[in-house]
Formats: C-alpha cells, structure tokens, sequence
C-alpha cells in the first residue's frame, strides 16, 4: 500500500532510471513508488531530471521490472484480482530460469514486495518434488561435502529424505 | 556483481530462506545435503509451518509413520535457529501427539520470540498455557480449542495486534478480561464461537470488528461494543438479539445480517452499509440519519417495503447502491424511494439472485420513475438478468 503523494508530484514527475548497460528508462512517479528503495531515494532528492543509476539491473530484467510495476499500478482499481493473478502466472510462466534469478534479484533490491514474493514463490514450485540430484544440476549449486560428510547429513535428516 | 550464469547459490542467505519457507518444511531440510552452504540453512527459516501439507509434501506419509513426527518435530525445534517468525501447528497429526509436548513446543516458540502463532488441533481442547507465555506475539489464531480460563498470572500480549478466534469455546469474562490484556489490538474476529451471552467489546485501540455467530447459536442475550477508533464492524448473527447498543463514534463501514436499523443509529459517522439478510419495511426512510452515507447494497433482498414513506429528508451523500433481489417486483419500491431521494446517486447495481427475463422492461420502468435530479447520470448495472447487456 503506497502513501498518497503530493499531487503536483504525482501528475507531473517521471523517474529516470539507468540500467547497468546505460539505457535510461522513464517511468510515471506512482509506478516507481513500487520500489520502497526508489521511494526512499526520491523522498530524498525531490523529482529530479537525473537518472537513478541501478548498477546491478541489466536492461532486459529492468524492463521487465518496469513491465510489472505498470501492470500492477493501473490494476489496483480496476481490475479482479483473479485477473491479476492469472497475468502474474503468465509473466513467470515460460521465464528461462536466469532471467527468472536475476529478476529477484532485482526484485529484491527495488524493495518491491509483491515481485520479490511472486518470484519466491515460482522458484519454490520449482524446487518442489525435485530429487536432491536433480537440485543440483539445475541449480547449478557444487557439492563440497566429501562422501563421508554428505551421508552424515543424510543421516540426520533421514526423515526428511523419506527413507 | 552477477555473475554470467545465475545458481541458486549465488543468492544471499536471507533470500534463499524466504524462498525455502513455500517449500514443504521436510523438502527444505532435504536441502541441507545439496552443499555445505546449505546444510545450516533451515534453521534460520523464519517461518515453521508444521501442518499436514506442509509437513510431508507428498502421500508417501504412511499412516503408520504419525507416531514418528512427534520425535521429527522435537529434532527440527532443537536444532532450529534463535528467532522465529512464525510458527504454525495445524492439521490430522495433530492429534497422535501429546498435549505436553506440545505444550514445550510451542513454550520453545515463545522462547524464540514467536511474533505470529496459529494453531488447530485435530480435537478440542483448552488452550495450551504455554501460547500465554508467548509475549511478543503480533498475530494469534486459535481454532478448535476450549478459552474459558485465563491463566492466573497473564499479563497480556503487549504487542498483539490481530486475533482470530474460530470455533472457541469462550464465556463472557474470558472476551472480557482479554481485552484490555491486548492494548494494541487493532483486529478481533471471532467467528463460530460458542458460550457467549453477553458479549461485551471495549478497547480503545480496535480499529476492525468482526464477530460472525454460528446459525445454530441462540443463546446471545446482548452485544454491546465501545471502541473509539473501531472503523469497521461486521456482525453475523441469525437470531433476535434483545440488546445491541454501539458506541462507535467514527465507524464508516458496516456490514451485517441484522435486518433493522435500529441498533445502528448512533454509528453516526458511517459512509459505507452492506444488510446481508435484507432490511425491513419502514427502517428505508430512516436511512437520512446517517448523513455521510455514500454507499449501500443490500442483498438477499427479501423484506423491501411495499410502501415506502416518501415524505423522508433526501439522503444527500448517497452515490452508490447495489440490491441483490430474489424477483423484480421486490426492488422496485425501493428503487423509486432511492431515485427520488439521492440526488448524488451515480452508480445502481441490480442483481438476481437467480437469472431470469425481464430486463428490458424492468430498465424502462426503471427509467420512467421520478428522479431528485434530473440531469445526474446515473450507470445502471443489471447483473445475472438473460438477455441482459
């Protein structure tokens, strides 16, 4: 739930924003208000013509963040939320798992709350059901147990691996 | 900087546990074997969400394994981290553990400084004496247990701002004595709750009410609620209530199944009224007095009046109406006295409860009724009518 803002800054602002590959995307002041920490640094700043550098966000993910921000902006009022449910599947639906890490990420840097728990939850129907192996090799996460250490593990949490 | 290819393993801790906690609790622990990075992670979960889904996320749980989850639970509560969020405790395995047990459990809870606690057990019982040790609770729900004693030496949630109480069995001084015991209390709902006669709901910091009475009950003699911040009060009661009185001076937005405007009137500042059982004959001309409002919809529209006193002062601030009507002939009384007395009125929502024919003549008949103003555009809305556009 954003604060109302001052009207003057709501009608006439628009918030630069530079990704870290250098393209300036401008946004409508409410959709930036999305972002808690683009709140906090324009309550700092005022409306200003420079753009906000995101040194961390590419253009791709930036774009899709900005996607959502609009998305969810124009429909607080006007569209069901069923409806909006459904988009916010369809946006993460066929999303390639990089694109998907990076936008949390993002995510989670802007502080944009709704993002952060929509991306937290695909990754998590993601990892649902998936064999240990399985993990790994799409999460490109490295196993440094050594054999001995792994079934130490194993064994502590035998239950958990339904055994 | 990120690198060129992104791994789950590449994201701070506090990130991997927020997505960790919408996994089912044994496939999180699961991941403890993927690396060494990921071995502690589960224990800082800030959330512990034992409930039958999220416990054993698949069937594969025999039936013969539940004895085992006492001693599961014990392991997971003594290796888990300092604090906890959350701490949820629902579902049919609740019932093959002892009250004792989880009693320490949920003392462990409070020991790890529990802000949110929900319980459910499979059977009813009182509520265990441990949840009242949990102090810094923020949020408490109690479904199926039995509060009809406070414990001796409570001294309140100091920091409790919701309360869901389902399916309690309560008495009067319990509700009573809990209370000013919970000082920041912005939302109580107490839903299908038994053993009250006369409820009586005084804080001065509630700003939601919502006390939903189960149909079979009949035993409530009085509600009476004194609550200078409350904003918005629903109440569901089937039964004839002898003695309602209500000292909300800036309560804007009401919603109940009691069909009379009487208990209602001091509530001066409401904008916002939904009767969900419909309203009774002569109680329409008494709306004016409440002079802010701007929104009423009623629905199972039942017991509209026939002859509506036309005589009645304008509802001035009335914008917005939505009738929800078994037939046509009931919302036309009282369409006609709305028209005529809401000059502000912009939006008229009619819906049926069953979808049948009519609404081309209903839209003209409606269109042929006097209005208070006539240059105002008024939307109308028909919904569930065949053939409607």
């Amino acid at each position: 739930m954003a604060e109302l803002p001052n009207t003057t800054m709501a009608n006439e602002c628009k918030v630069k924003l530079k990704s870290k590959d250098d393209k300036i995307f401008e946004v409508e002041y409410a959709v930036a208000m999305q972002s808690q920490t683009l709140k906090n640094a324009l309550a700092h700043t005022g409306c200003t013509d420079t753009a906000l550098p995101l040194h961390d966000i590419s253009s791709q993910i930036l774009a899709k963040v900005i996607e959502y921000c609009e998305y969810h902006v124009n429909a607080a009022n006007t569209i069901s939320e069923k409806d909006v449910k459904t988009w916010d599947e369809e946006l993460v639906k066929h999303m390639d798992q990089d694109t998907l890490f990076r936008l949390i990420v993002a995510a989670k840097y802007l502080e944009i709350h709704n993002l952060v728990d929509l991306m937290c939850k695909t990754i998590a129907d993601r990892i649902k059901d998936k064999s240990v192996e399985e993990l790994r090799e799409i999460f490109h996460v490295q196993n440094d147990f050594t054999p001995e250490e792994e079934e130490q593990v194993r064994r502590e949490t035998k239950w958990a691996h339904g055994e | 900087m990120a690198p060129s290819r992104m791994g789950l393993n590449d994201f701070p801790d506090s990130l991997l546990c927020l997505i960790l906690t919408r996994v089912p609790l044994d496939q999180a622990i699961r991941c403890s074997v993927l690396s060494k990075r990921w071995k502690l992670l589960w224990r800082f979960l800030p959330i512990l969400d034992f409930s039958d889904d999220m416990l054993y996320s698949s069937a594969r749980l025999p039936s013969a394994r539940l004895p085992e989850i006492q001693n599961i639970i014990d392991g997971i509560l003594k290796l888990h981290s300092v604090s906890l969020e959350a701490f949820d405790f629902h579902g049919v395995f609740t019932s093959s553990i002892s009250s004792a047990k989880i009693d320490e459990w949920i003392h462990h809870a409070a020991l790890k400084d529990v802000t949110k606690l929900r319980l459910q057990f499979r059977r009813v019982v009182a509520v265990p004496t441990s949840v009242f040790t949990c102090c810094k609770l923020r949020s408490l729900t109690l479904m199926n247990f039995s509060l009809e004693n406070m414990h001796g030496s409570f001294s309140g949630f100091p920091c409790l701002v919701s309360l869901f109480l389902v399916n309690i069995k309560l008495n009067d001084k319990t509700l009573e004595l809990m209370l000013p015991l919970c000082p920041v209390l912005r939302g109580l709902f107490v839903l299908d709750c038994h053993g009250l006669q006369r409820v009586k709901i005084c804080s001065t910091s509630l700003l939601l009410l919502k006390l939903d009475f189960p149909p079979s009950c009949n035993e409530i003699k009085a509600i009476t609620a004194k609550c200078p911040r409350l904003c918005s009060l629903t109440i569901q009661i089937m039964h004839h209530v002898e003695k309602m009185e209500f000292e909300l001076p800036i309560c804007s937005d009401l919603s109940t199944t009691v069909s009379r405007l009487e208990p209602f009137t001091a509530l001066k500042s409401l904008m916002k009224v939904a009767f969900l059982n419909g309203i009774y004959e002569g109680n329409v001309s008494n709306l004016h007095q409440f002079p802010y409002l701007t929104q009423i919809c009623i629905d199972n529209a039942r017991y509209l009046a026939r002859n509506i006193s036309g005589a009645a002062p304008l509802l001035k601030n009335l914008e917005q109406a939505h009738l929800n009507v078994a037939s046509l002939n009931d919302a036309i009384p009282l369409l006609a006295y709305l028209l005529q007395h809401a000059p502000a009125m912009k939006t008229l929502i009619v819906s049926r409860q069953q979808g049948f024919d009519g609404a081309l003549e209903f839209v003209n008949m409606l269109f042929n009724l006097p209005r208070a103003s006539k240059e105002a555009k008024i939307l109308l809305s028909l919904k569930n009518f065949k053939g409607s556009e």
